[in-house]
């Protein structure tokens, strides 16, 4: 039986951008950074989850995607078609001023919902992510 | 039905934590004591120890532990450090408990990991022993055995 999630993978147009989103500002942990053959199959992690690996996912033509493909999925991650998911917080009004202040673009600011409060945020291209405070 | 979400740490403790494992990350090559780490969280050892493994689900001991082992595996997969070097190279002073430590966590001791990526392996590369779906690898049209060439990087 399938036991738990180990990997998730998140669209991105640009790996040295991702890197430098997810990784400097967001403040996630590195688990792997491999290069071979022109491809990089990097990976990261929120420091509370180490068990976790987010694939930061390039948009490439190879032989299972051609140019139309990778255009096409270019245009739906931009237009922010493609949610990302929910990051936890234990304090959604300090975590949006801190990331902010690093250049986060934030789409909703803290906002009282009946399960807590909840920011919108998106990486530099275009998937979006809830940044949630639950209530207890 | 979902279970009601794991309270987290709250904020101030946490960034606190964080630059503490960043500490324990960053020197984890030497020769460590609970004191320190928990000096950089401003906590006192039994705080620390305790939020630590609420924050992080492992103790600061096990953190350490495990970056001491992982960067073993790089070293075993991609130099020619002998074990005993990379041991002292780890952080660790006596090769008993490194081996022991590393059988632990790999399932094999620390010479016989290296034989069986050698082995493997048409062409030996940095990150071959990391966990790179084959599935995910042929999507991009890399062969996973024996790619052309490949640089690796673990930051930590």
């Amino acid at each position: 039986m399938i036991q738990r999630l180990s990997h998730t993978s998140i669209l991105v147009l640009d790996q040295d951008q991702a890197y430098e989103f997810y990784v400097n500002k967001l403040g996630f942990e590195v688990r792997t950074d491999s290069k071979m053959e022109g491809f990089r199959w990097l990976t990261v992690g929120p420091k509370a989850q180490p068990e976790l690996e987010i694939i930061l996912m390039p948009i490439a033509v190879g032989p299972h995607m051609d140019e139309g493909t990778c255009n096409q999925l270019r245009e739906l991650v931009m237009k922010g078609k493609l949610p990302g998911g929910v990051f936890d917080t234990a304090d959604c009004q300090k975590t949006y001023e801190e990331l902010k202040a690093k250049g986060v673009e934030f789409l909703t600011p803290p906002t009282d919902r009946f399960y807590g409060k909840e920011a919108v945020m998106k990486d530099p291209f275009g998937n979006w992510f809830s940044v949630t405070e639950h209530k207890p | 039905m979902t279970r009601r979400h794991p309270s987290l740490v709250d904020h101030e403790t946490f960034v606190r934590l964080s630059r503490s494992r960043d500490f324990l990350a960053a020197c984890f090559d030497r020769q460590l004591r609970l004191d320190d780490a928990a000096r950089q969280a401003y906590l006192s050892k039994y705080h620390y120890q305790r939020l630590f493994q609420r924050a992080f689900g492992e103790s600061p001991h096990e953190f350490l532990t495990r970056r001491r082992i992982d960067r073993a595996r790089d070293l075993l997969a991609s130099s020619d450090l002998t074990v005993s070097e990379i041991c002292l190279e780890v952080g660790y002073s006596s090769l008993g408990s490194f081996s022991a430590r590393f059988h632990q966590r790999v399932g094999c001791p620390p010479s016989e990991f290296r034989s069986r990526l050698r082995g493997i392996y048409a062409i030996p590369w940095p990150g071959m022993h990391h966990f790179l779906p084959n599935c995910f690898l042929r999507f991009y049209g890399v062969d996973p055995v024996a790619p052309n060439t490949a640089t690796f990087e673990k930051r930590v």
